[in-house]
């Protein structure tokens, strides 16, 4: 048995824990956990092979909504998303944030550098921005280092009329293998691994990895209930993982303040079945998952698709009006099979144009719903991820479809593929000859398992907002009627950020870090 | 193509999931039906340009990633799509299941629905999928892919899931498709 006592336990290592750890240790004399359920696989582990590389992700890669619809990636290992994702790098969007105060009632989250937000000195959220673009190294990539496939996208997109724009990318040395998603064997790719949580380790903070947190524990504090702490078990060391700073085994952690950063889907389901009172049925509700829309177009000739940098540009032209961004990205074989429709000779012949494939793909800002949830199954031993798209979601996805297809054929094309099993030609299929049939996406049904639609941004699952009927935490991120408990992931994001998360997620852990080093007094005074 | 990592390799896995919580009729004499029928048709061994990857190795390496043998419930699956008198009708199992995932949808619609495309293929309803010729073969597995029930699609794309993972992942498979792999050389690739 492990017995550990500390003052602030922070459950996940992603974009929130790693972030707001090394924060603490920085700003603090505290000491620090952080925990992680997955293992810490380094660059030394990632070995680009795409089938050995799921070991990186939640469930293996298999973890998807109830129904089997929507894959819902995570990443499950030390640096959580940070390490399996495409480097692709938003800002947070200040209209976003702007809204959120307006309708979850938030406070704080001041854009103005010279905000002293909670009275503390620079608390604001463009410092906290200013400190994660310097310490990941975000910025746009060269044009030398744009490859075949994003300059065909921005190409197709800009002789419609259609603007794309360069992504930013936390990246540093990238030599453009193309593994992205399959973990930096570099360390190229700044992710909290080899950022924030070097930092964390190098400031005293101690990391558990192979760590599941089963329940967090509570006291009641008057008429109040106060975490005290959390338990749970230490697997053995996987191979290939780097050691463990624990032995294998059930784990008991005393700490003053305990901050869940487990992700949008872990961190509800780590509520829900710790009992943490949830008088407005609020736990895990209102779950965003950004669903996503491949395309594929068949070109004439040999593209570099897989090689380079996975994702150099994206459009934003539709977003204002539909609620879509166009990202330019690729897959390596599996994943491509998979995501193309068909099977036996028909789905061959497509694969055996795979080095003349381009593709990029529609990500969804979908519509808030309460019937959309996150829960905990005892009975499973997993989180249960209840989701459908609604009818306006559909209709805006048909829409974003069909402005693919004529995308992909303007830069060039001679079919379009969508990830789709449904008759939508007369052909009997969802390949499109010409851009003129683009009208056929109209014939989409999103019905589950027919057409592949796919999630790796989940958010706001435990919302922050000063009013309980809303959010499950007020903007310090506290959960209501519970003290020393705070959630701080994108599930804490009221609703989806309104673009790939990792940045918007880190510079919210680095500003609730930065606040809590202010606000000591209200979580660990006994120990000051 | 997007979401790369993301995209398929969460559905491969899905295939694992949903065999363990839904089970379709067993009601038939489906004595050896293998999964190996039905790869065959997933992928089209022996024809031109495709790798000299024997049927049985795809399935070995399902099987070793899988495990798919050891779930009876797969088992039970694979019975209840051998069996093509099922598809047209259906049991309790199979709209318990629907409901779970579809809680308004109505099962003799689905049913309907299924029929009538059945009848419109010709395909005998006594037959065994193992026994169909090969474009009957197809043509069987595409009525799964556009099921009307939700966990019929399901079924199809896990199995065509796992199959393209264990395929597609063989260095060998790869230069047929004009896929290089790895950078790294040496002990890690």
């Amino acid at each position: 048995m492990t017995d550990i006592r500390c003052d602030v336990l922070i459950v996940g290592s992603g974009s929130a824990g790693a972030t707001i750890a090394a924060t603490l240790a920085e700003y603090t004399k505290l000491s620090v956990v952080l925990v992680e359920k997955g293992p810490y696989y380094g660059a030394e582990f990632f070995n680009q092979r795409e089938l050995d590389m799921m070991v990186l992700l939640a469930q293996n890669g298999g973890r998807s909504t109830v129904d089997g619809a929507i894959p819902v990636a995570g990443g499950e290992c030390v640096g959580g998303g940070t390490t399996v994702n495409y480097a692709l790098s938003f800002d947070p969007i200040p209209e976003v944030w702007n809204r959120w105060r307006r309708q979850y009632s938030l406070e704080g989250f001041s854009f103005s550098d010279s905000a002293n937000d909670y009275g503390v000195e620079g608390l604001n959220l463009a410092a906290a921005l200013r400190d994660i673009r310097k310490r990941c190294n975000v910025h746009a990539p060269a044009d030398s280092e744009v490859n075949d496939n994003n300059g065909l996208f921005m190409d197709g997109c800009r002789s419609l009329g259609v603007s794309a724009k360069k992504y930013e990318l936390n990246m540093q040395g990238c030599i453009g293998c193309g593994f992205c998603g399959q973990g930096c064997a570099y360390d190229a790719k700044r992710g909290t691994m080899v950022t924030y949580l070097q930092d964390a380790l190098r400031d005293g903070v101690r990391l558990i990895h192979h760590c599941s947190i089963d329940q967090i524990h509570f006291e009641s504090a008057g008429s109040e209930l106060r975490a005290v702490g959390a338990s749970g078990t230490i697997a053995p060391t996987k191979t290939g993982s780097r050691p463990n700073s624990a032995p294998s085994g059930p784990i008991s952690i005393d700490a003053k303040l305990v901050i869940v950063s487990a992700g949008a889907i872990e961190s509800p389901a780590l509520l829900h079945r710790s009992n943490v009172p949830d008088p407005f049925d609020r736990i895990g509700r209102g779950l965003v998952l950004h669903p996503s829309l491949p395309i594929a177009g068949v070109f004439d000739h040999e593209i570099v698709n897989y090689r380079g940098i996975t994702g150099s540009y994206y459009s934003d032209y539709f977003y204002a009006d539909h609620g879509f961004m166009l990202e330019c990205l690729f897959d390596h074989p599996i994943d491509a099979a998979i995501a193309l429709p068909g099977f036996g000779v028909d789905h061959f012949d497509l694969m055996r144009d795979y080095s003349k494939l381009a593709g990029f793909g529609a990500m969804l800002v979908d519509t808030p719903s309460d019937s959309n949830r996150v829960s905990w199954s005892a009975a499973s031993g997993t989180p249960q991820i209840a989701y459908r798209l609604s009818d306006p979601d559909k209709a805006r996805l048909r829409f974003a479809a069909a402005r693919m297809v004529e995308i992909i054929f303007a830069s060039g094309a001679r079919e379009a593929i969508l990830t789709s099993h449904e008759p939508l030609t007369p052909r009997g299929n969802a390949i499109f000859q010409s851009a003129s049939e683009a009208g056929f996406c109209e014939k989409l049904t999103f019905a589950p398992n027919e057409t592949l639609v796919s999630s790796a941004h989940a958010q706001a699952s435990v919302k922050m907002s000063e009013n309980p009927h809303l959010g499950m935490a007020n903007s310090r991120g506290e959960v209501h009627g519970v003290s020393g408990l705070i959630v701080c992931d994108s599930s804490a994001f009221p609703t989806s950020c309104g673009a790939n998360p990792m940045i918007a997620i880190m510079s919210l852990a680095r500003y609730q870090g930065r606040r809590i080093a202010g606000e000591q007094g209200r979580y660990v005074a006994g120990r000051l | 193509m997007k979401r790369a990592a993301f995209v398929g390799s969460s559905v491969a896995m899905v295939a694992a999931a949903f065999l363990r919580n839904v089970s379709l009729a067993a009601e038939t004499d489906a004595a050896g039906l293998e999964l190996t029928v039905l790869v065959e048709t997933l992928l089209p061994f022996g024809s031109p340009a495709f790798p000299a990857i024997p049927s049985t190795a795809v399935v070995q390496r399902i099987e070793g990633l899988f495990k798919l043998g050891e779930s009876p419930v797969f088992q039970a699956s694979l019975r209840g799509f051998s069996s093509l008198a099922f598809f047209s009708t259906g049991d309790d199992q199979l709209f318990a299941a629907e409901r779970a995932v579809s809680p308004d949808s109505d099962p003799r619609d689905l049913v309907r629905r299924d029929a009538a495309a059945f009848a419109a293929t010709g395909l005998s309803p006594a037959a065994n999928f193992q026994y169909l010729k090969p474009e009957r073969k197809s043509q069987y597995v595409r009525l799964w892919s556009q099921s009307a029930f939700s966990v019929r699609r399901r079924f199809y794309g896990s199995v065509r899931a796992v199959t393209f993972v264990a395929f597609y992942s063989l260095r060998e498979a790869w230069p047929a498709i004009g896929y290089a792999g790895p950078i790294l050389k040496g002990a890690r690739a």
